[in-house]
């Protein structure tokens, strides 16, 4: 295989996995965000200034992320739980009709 | 907080310009329309006074009253009352009236004196109120409620900076209560402060406006107002094709020439390949429909800044009682043919649980924009561009209606089995306030495409990007094996995919490739169109918009094609609304539910279209 065709390969496995670590973010968020912060922790942790700068940026760029759906609320539907639309007093529930 | 920021809430009755007047002082672009129930959640902004000190800003959702009915309404109260979880009471109240009707406005404004918060009135839409002779007396409002009053319009810098003086100083400026309510008045008490009030304050020559009233003659007239309202959507989806499609082709052919140049201009491999096939290719073909997209919104945001849209849920109340739905059900509804995720959130004003409940699991019914490419992809390949209908309208064009109308009659019957599988059938009667009608502001118009346009670019450059980019991967590899004779891409990850959901869709009449498409258009809609734009590119075709609609065309009959269309009016919803109907419902249940019943329907209505079009032809 040429130097060319290494790279070239090379390039396209960070790609494709930038694009699998995206794709995961979209439809498993929560889990994907759980990760990503003890990550970040984890790196905030560390000697090396770097790997702590590196952890802070993690940390500020989760905050600044949307949900990305396309719905026009971008930055306004709070995503986060602790915005989440208060529980009813009465759960909405279908009842089942009584058999007659 | 620190000692030198303040934090304001601003409140009041729905569609009074809360939301207008929260973007002109934070600078934000929230969403904002002439009609009730645009915002149903607090959103927060800030800004910086002149003397530096820092303004928390919160914009809640409008409320008739703190005896909250709905979920919006409630977040209002929460606010106010300081129980809304992780939010301290505001340290002061901006209650935001409609000048043009004080009757209801007046009487929030004493409820949430009742709560012993500091107040300030800002009289909003002014101009209005001037325009139809209103006169109000400030000084005297002022002196009577005990609050400072200012007059504002939202939409125009008049009087925002009054405001934001009296918000810095309001501890100096605002006057004792003199004459606030007590908070043992009840309801009728309040009534009769405001009629006192009103009677003191306010000259109104007549109660609505003669333009208004002269305009809804006809516009909620029972038969015309409803003809009237057929043919604005009409001519709304013939617009998108005569104006959007000429666009989309002009991009399709400026796409297809840089792929071109870009291909010419690398040596042959995988990375060419990525580019050419994957990059131009899938994602090319897609950036094509942003003309469509943008011009199907530029009717939308001009008919929801005219204030026409409340008075074609007022039409519509009695057709959307008959199937469980309510009038109220009109506005989220509406919302989903952008996305089902602001549909299904706005469905907060709905205040009875079980029409709330109805609209949330119809909602991804409403064609969302996403879908407008994959039906622009297959009406653009199987439909003649130059046939007309009665020599005016275009066939294409028609079509899309017919789809379009083909997710509404589908929320129809959805509603109406649910409705009688409910024990409760009772009917909830219509109460919304219909807007005065306004010319729309350019500048609002082009916010909300640019909005709309920026939200399409970032998708596309995010997760239709990365899927676009999984679909050619798996498209490309493995390699086909030494001594192989059919297609590489048969050999390829996305060929053995494509083959094993075949067994599942064969039936429908997609093909394998339609197959693998359906996978990716779970997370995005619009990726179903830059999948299948991948694996023909990838196949060996051109990758192009024009290359797609030509292999698409020999591969799948116009039986096939029109099962497709219909399978995307009912298809699953993507799994952002999911996340959304679990959010507002806390239920899997009903996520489960949701996603179960739209699957079931799909297939059904997709396998029936197959088989009689077969049958036809």
């Amino acid at each position: 295989m040429t130097l060319s065709l290494t790279l070239q390969y090379l390039f396209l496995s960070l790609v494709v996995a930038a694009s699998a670590w995206r794709v995961l973010q979209h439809l498993a968020p929560k889990q994907t965000t759980r990760g990503l912060l003890s990550l970040a922790a984890w790196l905030s942790q560390q000697q090396p200034q770097v790997l702590q700068r590196l952890g802070r940026r993690i940390r500020t760029k989760r905050d600044q992320k949307n949900c990305d759906s396309g719905c026009g609320a971008c930055g306004g539907c709070s995503t986060d739980e602790a915005h989440a639309p208060l529980a009813d007093p009465q759960p909405i529930t279908f009842i089942a009709r009584p058999r007659q | 907080m620190s000692s030198a920021s303040l934090s304001v809430a601003l409140v009041g009755n729905p569609n009074c310009g809360k939301t207008a007047l929260f973007n002109q002082l934070t600078g934000g672009r929230q969403k904002v329309a002439n009609y009730a129930g645009v915002t149903v959640e607090r959103k927060e902004g800030k800004f910086i006074s002149a003397s530096g000190r820092t303004i928390q800003l919160l914009d809640l959702p409008g409320a008739y009253s703190l005896e909250a009915t709905s979920p919006d309404e409630r977040v209002t109260r929460d606010v106010i009352q300081g129980r809304y979880p992780g939010e301290q009471r505001p340290d002061l109240i901006i209650c935001v009236a409609d000048a043009t009707n004080l009757r209801l406005h007046l009487r929030f404004l004493l409820e949430i004196q009742q709560q012993g918060c500091p107040v300030i009135l800002a009289l909003n839409m002014m101009d209005a109120a001037q325009k139809r002779g209103i006169q109000i007396d400030v000084a005297r409002l002022q002196q009577m409620l005990g609050i400072a009053v200012v007059q504002t319009v939202a939409v125009q810098r008049a009087g925002a900076q009054e405001l934001i003086a009296l918000v810095e100083h309001y501890q100096q400026s605002v006057p004792q209560p003199q004459t606030a309510p007590d908070a043992a008045s009840n309801t009728a008490d309040l009534h009769q402060q405001v009629r006192t009030l009103l009677a003191e304050t306010v000259h109104m020559p007549r109660a609505t406006d003669a333009r208004d009233d002269a305009i809804d003659r006809w516009a909620l007239h029972p038969v015309f107002g409803l003809a009237i309202l057929a043919m604005v959507m009409f001519l709304v989806f013939q617009a998108v094709y005569s104006i959007g499609k000429p666009m989309t082709d002009s991009i399709g052919d400026v796409v297809t020439w840089a792929g071109a140049l870009a291909g010419n201009a690398m040596p042959d491999g995988p990375l060419r390949s990525f580019v050419t096939d994957g990059l131009f290719g899938g994602l090319g073909t897609v950036l094509g429909f942003l003309p469509e997209i943008l011009v199907l919104f530029l009717f939308i945001l001009i008919l929801e800044e005219s204030g026409y849209l409340p008075r074609a849920a007022f039409l519509l109340d009695r057709a959307m009682v008959s199937v469980g739905l309510t009038g109220r059900s009109f506005i989220p509804l509406l919302s989903s043919f952008a996305c089902a995720i602001p549909g299904v959130m706005g469905t907060r004003s709905i205040t009875d649980p079980r029409d709330r409940l109805t609209t949330i699991l119809v909602a991804p019914l409403m064609t969302c924009s996403a879908r407008l490419p994959v039906y622009a992809l297959l009406i653009g390949a199987f439909i003649p561009a130059n046939h007309k209908i009665l020599g005016t309208f275009n066939l294409q064009g028609v079509v899309l209606f017919l789809l379009y109308a083909l997710g509404i009659a589908g929320a129809m019957a959805v509603g109406w089995v649910l409705k009688h599988g409910r024990r409760d059938q009772s009917e909830h009667a219509l109460l919304m306030e219909l807007p005065s009608y306004r010319l729309p502001k350019a500048r609002d118009i082009f916010i909300g495409l640019w909005e709309r346009g920026a939200i399409f670019i970032k998708r596309l450059t995010g997760v239709i990007l990365a899927l676009t980019v999984l679909m050619w991967f798996i498209s490309t590899f493995p390699g086909p094996p030494a001594g192989a004779v059919g297609p590489a891409i048969d050999y390829s990850f996305a060929g053995y995919l494509g083959r094993g959901l075949h067994y599942l869709f064969a039936p429908l009449g997609f093909n394998w490739q339609i197959s693998l498409s359906l996978i990716p258009a779970f997370a995005a809609r619009e990726t179903a169109v830059a999948a299948l734009a991948t694996v023909y590119a990838v196949s060996g075709g051109d990758a192009n918009l024009a290359g797609l609609g030509h292999a698409l065309g020999g591969q799948i009959s116009l039986a096939s094609a029109l099962s497709l269309m219909v399978w995307f009016a009912f298809a699953p919803q993507c799994m952002s609304t999911l996340a959304v109907i679990r959010r507002e419902t806390h239920s899997w249940r009903m996520v489960v539910g949701s996603f179960s019943y739209m699957f079931v329907l799909a297939y059904v209505a997709s396998l029936l279209t197959y088989h009689l079009v077969g049958w036809l032809s």
